[in-house]
């Protein structure tokens, strides 16, 4: 809001339930498509069509790994600030346009890879051959500079 | 066999690495000591080492959401050699693709220290039919549903950006990002409009820091007015702009609250800022030092110090 505060949407509380993945996953792709694409943008689906095709969902009872993360995504909005009545309208619009978000990627190389964390990344390169690999995997190389998979 | 319970607060120390000498792959255990937690493993070749991954609050015990595995539905690979030599994705993965990177020239035009991608002007551009396969290939392994991010080399240094742009979109994608260096943005006026028009949605753009100390240390170029200009010139268009900060540590971790802020001036057009702590691809003549990276609670703290933000609002990835 108008003052240039700050007013954070999000709180991290460990210990909550356990998520669905692939809910999990939709909401990310959502929200960085809503969030950081072009302001003042009416919220209508029609300017995002978006193919989610017939995937099936599932419901795994298996063991989960929990592998700890190493990003974050967070966000915050700019508030009316402490001591200023909080007017409905006002918050409701700002937060549809001025809505602001900070987020962290650690990225692994060969010294700090958990392959682990590899099995859960999201975040893949088209191999110009062909297949999705892993951001990480595809920039991996050796101390000497030679690459596990991008071709040189 | 863990609960539900105990998987959102602790994790097991046992996993698996590489050997960065010959990749072999190797048992890794993460060990927590007084400095932090370590990566520590040992190749029977090359001898035992261990790497800094974690420093400080909050703890790592707590920084995961459980969750059950989401991985892709179409394998292009089978498990052969086990991960990570089946990438492709095989069926050992679990997590579906989200964002869909492609490489869509080498070439650049800022010569950088710092860099993901080899650049080079010896390889010729994908020309428009083998990036609609490519398109076609990540619809049919992902069903359509994922964010698509051009990335290069440089990928404003291709004149028909915009009919990328425009394919992808006419395929389907509702979501499309260039990841960019700025140079062009600044430098045509118009050219942000040209991308608009094709249909982009986000500008991903390289922000290392506020001054030209911090750019010229990084990328060997005073770029803070370019970098100005670039998004005034995405302002006048309404494009959405990620900055982007690759964070050394002395180089511009004094200057994540400065960004912040610069990223708040300029919002709503500044979308958000996506930090992404310096990692080690490439020939490097010694292994880099623990004094050479910045884990994550690193950043988490940077910005409580530096902007008030508390710590408690940010959240593992879901």
């Amino acid at each position: 809001m108008p003052d240039g505060t700050l007013n954070p949407l999000t709180r991290h509380q460990p210990g909550t339930e356990l998520e669905n993945g692939h809910t999990g996953a939709s909401k990310t792709i959502d929200f960085t498509a809503r969030q950081w694409a072009s302001p003042l943008v009416k919220e209508n689906d029609d300017q995002h069509p978006r193919e989610t095709g017939n995937r099936v969902i599932r419901e795994s009872g298996n063991t989960v790994q929990p592998t700890p993360g190493f990003s974050f995504q967070p966000m915050a909005f700019v508030s009316s600030g402490a001591g200023q009545p909080v007017d409905l309208d006002m918050f409701l619009s700002r937060l549809k346009t001025h809505m602001f978000s900070i987020s962290c990627m650690v990225f692994q190389d060969v010294w700090n890879l958990d392959l682990e964390r590899v099995r859960d990344c999201c975040i893949h390169v088209l191999s110009p051959d062909g297949g999705l690999i892993p951001f990480c995997m595809y920039n991996l190389t050796d101390a000497r500079g030679r690459s596990l998979y991008r071709k040189t | 066999m863990t609960t539900d319970k105990e998987h959102t607060v602790a994790f097991p120390a046992h996993t698996q690495s590489l050997c960065p000498y010959c990749l072999k792959k190797l048992s890794a255990t993460r060990v927590e000591k007084k400095a932090g937690v370590f990566l520590v493993k040992e190749c029977p070749e090359h001898g035992p080492m261990e790497t800094i991954i974690w420093r400080g609050e909050p703890d790592m015990k707590t920084w995961t959401r459980g969750k059950t595995p989401a991985g892709p539905e179409i394998h292009s690979r089978a498990v052969e050699k086990g991960c990570p030599f089946d990438c492709g994705l095989c069926p050992g993965h679990r997590q579906r693709t989200c964002t869909a990177l492609l490489e869509i020239t080498w070439r650049c035009n800022l010569h950088c220290p710092v860099c993901f991608a080899d650049s080079g002007d010896a390889v010729p551009d994908p020309g428009l039919d083998r990036i609609r396969a490519w398109y076609e290939e990540i619809r049919q392994c992902t069903g359509g549903g994922c964010n698509i991010q051009l990335s290069g080399g440089e990928p404003t240094v291709r004149d028909d950006l915009p009919e990328i742009i425009a394919m992808g979109k006419e395929m389907g994608f509702g979501f499309i990002q260039v990841n960019t260096n700025g140079l062009r943005l600044a430098q045509e006026g118009d050219f942000a409009g040209r991308l608009k028009q094709a249909g982009l949605d986000s500008v991903f753009l390289q922000f290392d820091g506020v001054d030209d100390q911090v750019h010229l240390a990084l990328r060997g170029r005073k770029l803070q007015a370019i970098k100005e200009r670039a998004i005034a010139n995405c302002r006048s268009h309404n494009l959405g702009v990620v900055l982007v900060p690759t964070l050394v540590p002395g180089v511009n971790d004094h200057q994540i609250g400065d960004i912040i802020r610069f990223g708040l001036e300029n919002c709503p057009q500044v979308r958000g800022v996506h930090f992404q702590p310096v990692s080690y691809f490439g020939r490097y003549p010694k292994p880099p030092g623990d004094a050479d990276r910045i884990t994550l609670p690193q950043v988490i703290q940077g910005l409580e110090d530096q902007t008030g933000i508390k710590a408690a609002h940010f959240r593992p990835p879901g």
